[in-house]
């Protein structure tokens, strides 16, 4: 998956690929997102608080894009999106087929869906909609404890 | 032990929240709701022997927004082949103004909606479908049974659009014809349930 991930990002001009680290984390959360879903919007401080966990590599998946309109305006809103939001983790901006990323990685088509993978890019669990903070960082913990 | 009781109870009751989506070959649910139009109500007969689109949509979600057009050209392209469509908004109005009944009949009239525009207030006819997101397509034949559910099309974008969902399935129909691709995944905004 983590394969796949990076096939798609890379696919969908990153906005800093650099920032990829070259040795994965012990785990990699992936948020795919939208400035326009609600919940997606709601659970962004969190997100930004949950990515300081050691041996966590976070990483975020914008949809904006799948809606009409100025991609270069789009793309400018969920830069200063993230700029407003301190999201400092890496974040692609998608700008591929819709269903692709959909099938991808297996959800439903509602956002926001978080993905925490192991090392080896196996899924260990979802969230489907907005995470709970303690919640999802207790999970965190937990596997990082295995 | 009370805590995790608690726990278990609020994640049983999360879940009982968001049913299922119906199945293709499912029975559609009947229901009965409030044309935001004018008021009236308009009661939706599963088995009343003719083609019909129950499509959850709402006042907010700017993907719902872009397939306004195309529901509403596909609405009036269909009627003439004696389709009928539903238009519900599920959206809770107590937590959005944007979904109350004002805004919906506002929206309805400038927007030019051939269909009714029918308030879910509690939500419970898009728990029964299984509806999950706005816009959210469920196409029911005269016998009352679900034969397409999921997107409108694969792309809000008519020049990325490589599969037109909800237009093949009712041309298939209408054709007698096998429904190639009979449910996707609809994609777009969480409903707004009631809290």
């Amino acid at each position: 998956m983590i394969t796949l991930l990076l096939a798609l990002t890379l696919a969908a001009k990153p906005a800093d690929i650099s920032r990829v680290p070259a040795k994965p984390a012990k785990l990699r959360v992936v948020n795919i997102w939208a400035t326009w879903c609600v919940p997606c919007v709601h659970e962004m401080d969190d997100l930004r608080e949950l990515s300081k966990t050691k041996d966590v590599d976070f990483a975020g998946i914008s949809m904006d894009d799948v809606i009409p309109g100025d991609r270069k305006t789009t793309r400018n809103k969920v830069e200063k999106f993230l700029a407003s939001k301190r999201i400092t983790y890496p974040n692609y901006y998608y700008t591929g087929a819709q269903n692709a990323l959909v099938d991808a990685f297996d959800f439903s088509g509602e956002l926001p869906v978080t993905i925490v993978y192991d090392r080896a890019g196996k899924e260990l669990f979802r969230v489907q909609g907005a995470i709970e903070k303690k919640t999802f960082g207790e999970k965190l913990n937990q596997l990082l404890k295995r | 032990m009370l805590r995790k009781l608690s726990l278990v109870l609020l994640l049983f009751v999360a879940f009982a929240a968001v049913a299922a989506e119906l199945e293709v070959g499912a029975k559609a649910p009947a229901f009965a709701l409030t044309n935001a139009v004018d008021g009236k109500q308009v009661a939706f007969t599963p088995a009343d022997g003719k083609l019909k689109v129950v499509v959850f949509t709402c006042n907010q979600c700017p993907y719902a927004k872009a397939f306004e057009g195309r529901l509403v050209s596909l609405g009036s392209d269909y009627a003439k082949k004696g389709v009928a469509f539903y238009a519900i908004d599920p959206n809770d109005d107590n937590q959005y103004a944007i979904e109350s009944m004002d805004n919906m009949r506002s929206r309805a009239k400038d927007h030019g909606y051939p269909y009714p525009y029918l308030k879910d207030a509690d939500s419970k006819v898009a728990t029964a479908y299984g509806a999950r997101v706005t816009p959210h397509v469920f196409v029911v034949d005269g016998k009352g049974v679900i034969r397409y559910r999921g997107y409108v099309d694969d792309s809000a974008k008519p020049e990325e659009r490589t599969h037109t969902g909800l237009a093949d399935a009712l041309d298939s129909l209408i054709g007698n014809h096998d429904i190639k691709v009979n449910a996707t995944k609809a994609f777009g905004c969480s409903i707004k349930w009631k809290a």
